[in-house]
């Protein structure tokens, strides 16, 4: 029924931002002046005022050591988001930190989660891999360029690295991105290669804080609430509706 | 004189969007402009809700299919002696919100709250949740056995301030209300979601209860219409409040207080905003 989060106390912040930067034709990398405490994996809800009747969940992270949520456009909301030059009330952090099961561990995410991605990649010191359907903005490139980051662009590209990572010896792949992403990583590496895949699960949020019950996730456990028990699920855990 | 729910401010936060009170997390919580807070419908046996996704929201509507899922009135009770709901109790005057799957569900679940009444400023019974197979809209559909329902809550609850949660589905929401008062109820609220279906951004279908800005004009109809109908029931107006004017529309054709639902997603300053307003144009 959800972990009950009654007592604890939730912050505001107003965040001003530094840097909007062109991750791909609709999707956009956001930081922020201002610091907020945050573990890896957590989530903060993005107030759009009048631009969408909810607050939009996004994952944080950070890049070149300033606060960082990615954004892609999908609606009004998200267009404010990125188009806005007034400073974003956001609440949070939100959801339980990722606790990943030991070191040996790589993350694989899509533009839209790049900022977490890069996060899990500094923290953990862990490989990344951003996987796109479509070309990344070449500024972009150059300024995200690390060593333990790798670039696939295309369907076939992800399914390349999946086959390969199945052979490879991590212990755990964390992927996030589209819930087909999501769900194509879980069916390729939960089977005969045996690796923990943790994936950062999205579902429509009304409140972000555990009122409302409407991020509902079907779980071998029963229903779990992505605001209350995730964001981030082991991906053998989740029983995908069909 | 009529019945009355004494509320500083008659805005009434509605049974759903603000759960079991996790507001209260806020630090910034507007508290002095929340007349009431109504709790998420706890019905008799726990109901893990609906499978997802459960919401959608655009252009003015929202949708959710929830389910009503909730502890079950055992398990409330339970995390109400232990003081789970502590800090909302400790900052507003606390609605229950009642359900069941059908008559006998209904009745026990209040036999099973009349130790706890002195807690609550009212009990409001859902009769027109959308989002279940049994119980909540459907229950309204046979008028003689609702009535009958009626009666028997208010046998058990002689004197809790009675509050029947009503849709615009299952028959007309005045002749609803006149059941309700000539059964001995004191209030109605109006009016719940409306049935709609949508398909979110993964091409997937909700049918679902209609919420958002798009209900006021069903509400204020709905509102005028039970207050025509019924002069002596207490109204609490439910449906698309997000602005100043809204809740002053609805004042104005004949609402006592006005229930905010979904608007707190948005920003739950708004309490603030309407509460201010409101109180200002009931000083004229």
């Amino acid at each position: 029924m959800g972990r009950s989060l009654i007592n604890e106390v939730i912050g505001k912040h107003l965040l001003t931002k530094k840097e909007c930067i062109n991750v791909t034709e609709d999707t956009f990398l956001i930081t922020f002046n201002e610091e907020i405490e945050f573990l890896p994996g957590q989530f903060v809800m993005v107030s759009v005022n009048s631009h969408g009747l909810t607050r939009k969940p996004f994952t944080i992270g950070k890049f070149r050591g300033h606060l960082a949520i990615s954004v892609k456009i999908v609606g009004d909301g998200s267009r404010y988001i990125v188009e806005t030059d007034t400073p974003l009330e956001i609440v949070g952090p939100l959801g339980n930190p990722f606790i990943p099961s030991s070191s040996n561990g790589v993350a694989v995410v899509a533009p839209s989660c790049v900022a977490e991605g890069i996060h899990l990649m500094k923290h953990f010191d862990i490989p990344l891999h951003v996987c796109s359907k479509n070309s990344l903005n070449k500024d972009f490139i150059s300024a995200i360029s690390d060593k333990k980051m790798e670039l696939h662009i295309g369907d076939d590209a992800y399914l390349q690295l999946l086959t390969k990572l199945k052979y490879e010896k991590y212990d755990w792949v964390f992927i996030t991105g589209s819930k087909m992403m999501e769900r194509i990583g879980i069916d390729t590496l939960t089977g005969e290669s045996r690796k923990v895949v943790y994936v950062s699960y999205n579902e429509y949020m009304g409140c972000g804080i555990g009122a409302c019950k409407s991020c509902a996730v079907v779980t071998k456990n029963g229903i779990k609430h992505v605001c209350s028990d995730g964001p981030i699920f082991r991906g053998d855990e989740i029983c995908f509706q069909d | 004189m009529f019945p009355r729910l004494e509320l500083k401010v008659p805005l009434i936060i509605a049974s759903g969007p603000g759960g079991f009170g996790e507001y209260s997390r806020f630090d910034d919580f507007p508290w002095e402009y929340v007349g009431a807070y109504t709790l998420k419908t706890v019905t008799y046996n726990q109901k893990c809700g609906n499978l997802p996704p459960r919401m959608y929201a655009r252009d003015g509507y929202m949708i959710n299919r929830i389910g009503l899922e909730n502890p079950g009135i055992e398990q409330f009770l339970i995390a109400l002696e232990n003081g789970e709901y502590g800090r909302l109790f400790d900052k507003a005057n606390v609605i229950l919100s009642l359900g069941g799957d059908n008559y006998q569900e209904y009745i026990e679940a209040t036999k099973k709250v009349k130790p706890y009444l002195c807690k609550f400023t009212a009990v409001e019974y859902n009769f027109s949740c959308p989002n279940v197979d049994k119980g909540g809209l459907s229950i309204v559909t046979e008028l003689t056995e609702w009535q009958k329902l009626l009666q028997e809550i208010r046998k058990e609850l002689t004197d809790t301030f009675l509050i029947a949660k009503l849709g615009i589905e299952g028959g007309f929401i005045e002749n609803l209300a006149e059941k309700a008062v000539q059964s001995g109820w004191e209030g109605v609220t109006v009016i719940n979601t409306i049935r709609g279906l949508m398909f979110n951004d993964d091409r997937e279908m909700l049918l679902g209860g209609l919420s958002g800005p798009n209900l006021l004009p069903i509400a204020a109809r709905a509102v005028y219409e039970v207050r025509k109908r019924v002069p002596e029931a207490y109204i609490i107006s439910s449906g698309g409040v997000y602005r100043e004017e809204d809740a002053e529309l609805l004042l104005k054709v004949g609402a006592d207080a006005v229930s905010i639902g979904s608007a707190v997603f948005q920003d739950e300053k708004v309490i603030a905003r309407i509460g201010k307003h409101i109180s200002e144009y009931l000083k004229k």
